[in-house]
């Protein structure tokens, strides 16, 4: 089930309808009326939320999305199941627009969508009637909904005998949002989108939470994840969307879109953090990924703005290193000594 | 969901309207709408209008943003008008329907206070459109402060006012947030409230209600923390001063005052 972003604007001054699917779309210039300003979001008087993005989520994608705040992510992933729709331009699922109303709510079991902070969307006497909303809206039969109920709390590891009668108010944080998180799953997705999932959580439930996505992911559904965590996102993904001030910046696999360091801190962003140490390495004049590099140090100062060949991660920066301190333990010009110090300074046990 | 639009939402602004002290700005109002409530006829409500719209003039608002801040009330100038038509008979009949009938002067009260509401909800707005909240509440509480004598607690009502108007936006925005998020669950809320719509509404209102006590822990510790404790003594950043603006203002409303009385007594 792909979904289609083909050459999608939304602006808040002139938000298409839905009755007007059918007719032709409202023109560019007609819809740069100076008028109202959006409540939040880009700067105040820019026109579009998002302008012209275009690109296809394949089955079995694990998209990152990431972008400063106010780029237009939220704008971006609510046109997914058709809660907002396209001012000019179209989305489409499976072949069909999704402009319209009948269409956008046939697929919003298939698309599940998961709100920033979605334990504030909490609401019912106890957790199973909570679990159970999504599914019981799809109109299915008690006993099916109970199934999807009983494995949506399995997928989120909360016991379904203890915490059924739970009130979800009195549970902790982190349980609140597995609950909630199980609210969306129990309507069994096949594309799963996730707004700043583990925003707010201690880093023992973020971990397990960010576990629990990827296990999914493995389990073949489609993942969207927006996040403001660059590890995360080169861990996690297989391809990443940059947004600035709603136009796409760069999409390609983390190793493409994170070779740019430079001009992702121009906007506001990192790369990963292994990444940024290979970085800095780099620039400093230590041969990382390249080997033959290692024997003469001159040619990696033709590459000063310290973009490295491949992605590292932490493991992969650590072997590198190491290979290269067995390589040349005597080179003065490299002294990885030095480097791994670095790597710890700032640490109050260093 | 549709945006709610909030009735005479702020238009920040530094024309001499906006720069009136409240507490004069409050009363004027008030003063107005009892101007607006002496015309008793066309010519009366004439100046009354041409009074209104000049001072969006002097505000430099736009009157297209005037009559946005006030659509939500205009089904109240439609009742009105209404139930003018049909229930005020007398003079020439013109149109006669079964037992409904439309006389002239049924039409001719239908567009007074037609007319005569507008103007009093235009002039209402006009209040609001050019005070930021937190001046009209500052106003409030200096107006009600004679009655403190008597146990009147006019800070606090003026606080809870503030407070309440300063959260109304951040609501709004809440609402149409776990309005989507439930949407995206599959909820339906154009169901009837009789056939499990409750807890559609439920799943609304619930999350709202939580935010709602969870904003209000979040703001009274922070106002803990600032030493706020609302006793007397308090002073302010911006103490309001009456000025020759204020001096004029009283003038020009006389004036217009005189003038419908004027009309009312020579037409």
């Amino acid at each position: 089930m792909p979904i289609v972003f083909e050459g999608v604007s939304y602006s808040y001054t002139a938000p298409a309808k839905p009755k007007d699917a059918k007719k032709p779309r409202i023109k560019a210039k007609e819809a740069s009326i100076p008028g109202e300003r959006p409540a939040w979001g880009n700067a105040p008087d820019a026109l579009w939320a998002i302008h012209d993005i275009d690109f296809t989520l394949e089955d079995g994608d694990f998209l990152g999305i990431a972008g400063h705040t106010g780029s237009g992510k939220s704008t971006l992933i609510q046109h997914m199941n058709g809660l907002i729709h396209p001012t000019l331009g179209r989305v489409l699922i499976d072949g069909t627009d999704i402009a319209d109303k009948k269409a956008a709510s046939r697929i919003r079991g298939k698309v599940g969508l998961v709100f920033q902070y979605p334990e504030h969307q909490l609401f019912a006497a106890n957790v199973y009637d909570d679990v159970a909303f999504g599914p019981r809206n799809l109109g299915l039969p008690p006993d099916e909904v109970d199934r999807c109920v009983r494995d949506a709390l399995a997928q989120v590891s909360l016991d379904f005998d203890s915490l059924r009668t739970a009130s979800p108010f009195e549970l902790s944080g982190g349980q609140q949002r597995r609950v909630a998180f199980a609210g969306v799953l129990a309507m069994r997705p096949s594309t799963l989108i996730l707004d700043e999932p583990v925003a707010g959580l201690d880093p023992a439930t973020r971990n397990s939470f960010l576990n629990l996505i990827a296990e999914l992911h493995r389990q073949g559904l489609t993942v969207v994840l927006v996040s403001h965590n660059m590890n995360d996102l080169a861990r996690l993904c297989n391809r990443v969307l940059v947004l600035k001030e709603g136009q796409q910046f760069a999409l390609g696999s983390p190793q493409e879109v994170f070779a740019h360091a430079d001009e992702l801190k121009a906007i506001g962003l990192g790369v990963p953090s292994a990444q940024g140490l290979a970085n800095r390495l780099v620039a400093q004049g230590v041969p990382l990924g390249d080997i033959s590099a290692a024997l003469s140090p001159r040619r990696t100062a033709a590459n000063p703005e310290g973009a490295t060949k491949r992605l590292y991660d932490i493991e992969s920066l650590a072997d590198e290193l190491a290979a290269l301190y067995k390589a040349q333990p005597a080179a003065g010009a490299i002294q990885p000594e030095e480097t791994v110090h670095e790597g710890q300074a700032g640490g109050p046990y260093a | 969901m549709p945006e709610i639009a909030i009735i005479g939402r702020y238009w920040p602004g530094t024309s001499p309207l906006h720069r009136m002290d409240p507490r004069a700005k409050l009363l004027m109002s008030l003063a107005v709408m009892a101007v607006i409530l002496c015309a008793q006829g066309f010519v009366g409500l004439g100046v009354c209008a041409f009074f209104t719209f000049g001072l969006f003039v002097l505000a430099r608002i736009p009157l297209k943003a005037a009559f946005k801040s006030i659509a939500p009330l205009a089904f109240i100038i439609v009742i009105a008008a209404l139930l003018n038509i049909f229930f005020e008979q007398g003079g020439q009949t013109l149109v006669q329907w079964g037992f409904l009938q439309i006389s002239s002067k049924g039409l001719y009260q239908a567009a007074f206070s037609g007319l005569r509401l507008l103007l009093l909800l235009l002039s209402m707005s006009l209040l609001t459109l050019t005070t930021a909240t937190l001046d009209i509440t500052d106003a409030f509480e200096h107006l009600l402060a004679p009655f403190a004598r008597i146990g009147l607690p006019a800070h606090e009502l003026s606080m809870i006012m503030g407070i309440a108007l300063k959260f109304l936006p951040q609501f709004v925005f809440e609402v149409q947030t776990i309005y989507r998020a439930q949407i995206s669950r599959g909820a339906t809320f154009a169901k009837s409230p009789l056939k499990g719509g409750f807890q559609m509404l439920g799943s609304l209102m619930v999350p709202l209600f939580t935010s709602a006590f969870r904003h209000a822990e979040t703001l009274s510790a922070a106002m803990d923390a600032r030493c706020y404790h609302g006793g007397p003594g308090r002073t302010r950043l911006h103490d309001l001063r009456f000025g020759s603006r204020d001096r004029n203002a009283v003038f020009v409303l006389s004036g217009v005052l005189a003038a419908v009385i004027a009309a009312n007594l020579l037409v």
